[in-house]
């Protein structure tokens, strides 16, 4: 399995590479932006046990090409192809990998800054995972509706699907994400953006040995027991010796704020605060926060 | 948050040659904030009040309009009724520019390197030019129906020649301007009236260009 992963990977950066360099009208038009994040994350292992909450700092970086045609009056074409890590500094087997090919369409109902954008998103990522049985294919699509009503006020809601199939049914997950979200320019170089997204589907959470059997035993009440030994799981080691993934249909709801500043019109520094609020289909509620500060640039 | 700054008119008559000929004038228009530094992008200019009215030669080639670096150059293009304004594209990405503005609608979509038709703006009054792709695009074309008018440059300082004494409106515009500016002035031979009028812009809010920060979602 380990082998046929790292084929995957080199097999597909290649085909990246190869289309990027054999490309030359597409190399020169490509726009390239680039991010980098370091914060803190609370509960960063989804544990719906406070005796397993574990915390870290975690550190994101995104690179992403891409190719913008006007093939049409009022319509743009988005190809791009984007390359991310993620890292959680003390529990290194939750790293991951990412990188794929993205098709956005953007239709414009009428002209100038403040007519109505509808954009639609297909997506292919591969996610390789350090975590046993997390590496897969990930497909997304996705609709998103936008307004801008001054030249500092914006609103957007969108409605995404995702579905991982991942190399074992742990981590094989689909998700429904509708998320709303507000941005204000209200000074010069500052910006103030708000965000709420609602995630129904599967979820993967993580528990240490003895907290997991406890709940498949029934320690916890029935529904805990009859709900997670009726899901998948599997023995990771993710946040420590003998811990399990486990998968549960539920919903989370994330309340994202951002401060940022323009350094320049080509690069922004932000901080943000992102609160996860958890429920899965055994009526458990828990809680993952997260603060970080982050750098994005377009060159 | 508003900033104020101080246009100083400095208007100065010089008296000609004896002999009985038209005698010019010139007028200088400095044009300085609250703090003391130049504003560029001001448009004045000077409506004769007497007859006969002046008359109107446009140029016989458009003026130019570029889009480089995903901008608008210049900003703000003053022209006399009757101008042909040409958009040139000089970046690899398309753009589409086209005005809302009563004063003259028009569209010009996708267009790359080559050559577009110009643009004929035969109506007085102030054209704002956007990009229907790049919306933080912007740009302004101000339409006057006399040949006195002049931009400031980055020093703020301007001088509108060849005036004949009479009376004149003074106009200034400026993208942030708040409210209309104008006055009557008198220019007689051998006199240099100063003017001073002082005009209040609201605060720089174009859209921005910087990325947005994005994510935050679950993982």
């Amino acid at each position: 399995m380990s082998s046929l992963r790292s084929s995957d990977t080199r097999t597909f950066v290649a085909v990246l590479l190869f289309v990027v360099a054999l490309a030359p009208s597409l190399r020169a038009d490509l726009r390239w932006a680039a991010s980098g994040r370091a914060g803190w994350a609370e509960n960063v292992s989804r544990s719906s046990s406070p005796l397993n909450w574990k915390d870290s700092a975690i550190l994101e970086s995104a690179l992403e090409a891409t190719n913008p045609r006007a093939f049409a009056r009022n319509w743009l074409l988005l190809a791009s192809a984007h390359a991310d890590t993620f890292t959680v500094r003390d529990f290194a087997l939750n790293n991951t990998f990412s990188l794929g090919p993205l098709l956005d369409l953007q239709r414009k109902f009428g002209l100038g800054p403040y007519a109505p954008t509808l954009r639609s998103h297909l997506g292919l990522t591969y996610r390789d995972a350090r975590l046993r049985g997390a590496t897969g294919w990930t497909t997304e699509a996705g609709l998103q509706f936008s307004q801008r009503f001054s030249s500092t006020f914006r609103a957007s809601a969108s409605y995404d699907w995702s579905q991982h199939a991942a190399g074992t049914p742990t981590f094989d997950v689909r998700h429904r994400i509708a998320t709303a979200r507000l941005t204000w320019d209200f000074a010069d170089r500052w910006q103030l953006s708000a965000s709420f997204a609602r995630l129904n589907g599967q979820l993967v959470a993580e528990a240490s040995f003895a907290v997991f059997n406890r709940a498949l035993a029934g320690d916890f009440g029935p529904l805990v027991a009859q709900s997670y030994n009726a899901r998948p799981f599997s023995i990771t080691d993710s946040y420590g010796p003998r811990w399990y993934s486990y998968r549960i249909d539920g919903r989370a709801d994330t309340s994202t704020l951002a401060l940022a500043y323009a350094l320049s019109d080509h690069t922004m520094l932000d901080l943000r605060l992102a609160s996860s609020r958890v429920l899965n289909n055994a009526q458990i509620r828990y809680k993952s926060d997260t603060s970080s500060l982050g750098i994005t640039h377009r060159f | 948050m508003r900033s104020r700054f101080t246009i100083c008119l400095l208007a100065a008559a010089l008296i000609g040659p004896a002999l009985p000929s038209r005698a010019e004038s010139v007028v200088r228009v400095l044009t300085r904030d609250a703090k003391g530094a130049p504003v560029a992008d001001a448009v004045a200019w000077l409506i004769p009040l007497d007859p006969p009215e002046p008359t109107l030669t446009p140029p016989t080639e458009p003026v130019i309009i570029t889009q480089e670096g995903e901008e608008f150059s210049p900003y703000v293009t003053p022209v006399v009724v009757g101008t042909r304004v040409l958009f040139t594209n000089r970046d690899k990405v398309q753009h589409h520019v086209f005005s809302l503005s009563k004063t003259k609608r028009f569209d010009i979509p996708l267009f790359g390197a080559e050559a577009k038709p110009s643009v004929l703006f035969e109506q007085t009054g102030v054209v704002a030019l956007g990009c229907n792709i790049h919306d933080w695009m912007s740009s302004y074309v101000v339409v006057v129906a006399t040949p006195y008018f002049a931009k400031t440059p980055a020093d703020g300082a301007v001088t509108i020649t060849g005036l004949a004494p009479g009376k004149y409106q003074l106009e200034i515009w400026h993208p942030r301007l708040a409210s209309d500016t104008r006055r009557e002035l008198t220019i007689a031979t051998g006199e240099a009236p100063l003017q001073t009028i002082s005009i209040v812009l609201k605060a720089d809010r174009r859209i921005r260009r910087t990325p947005d920060a994005v994510g935050g979602s679950y993982k």
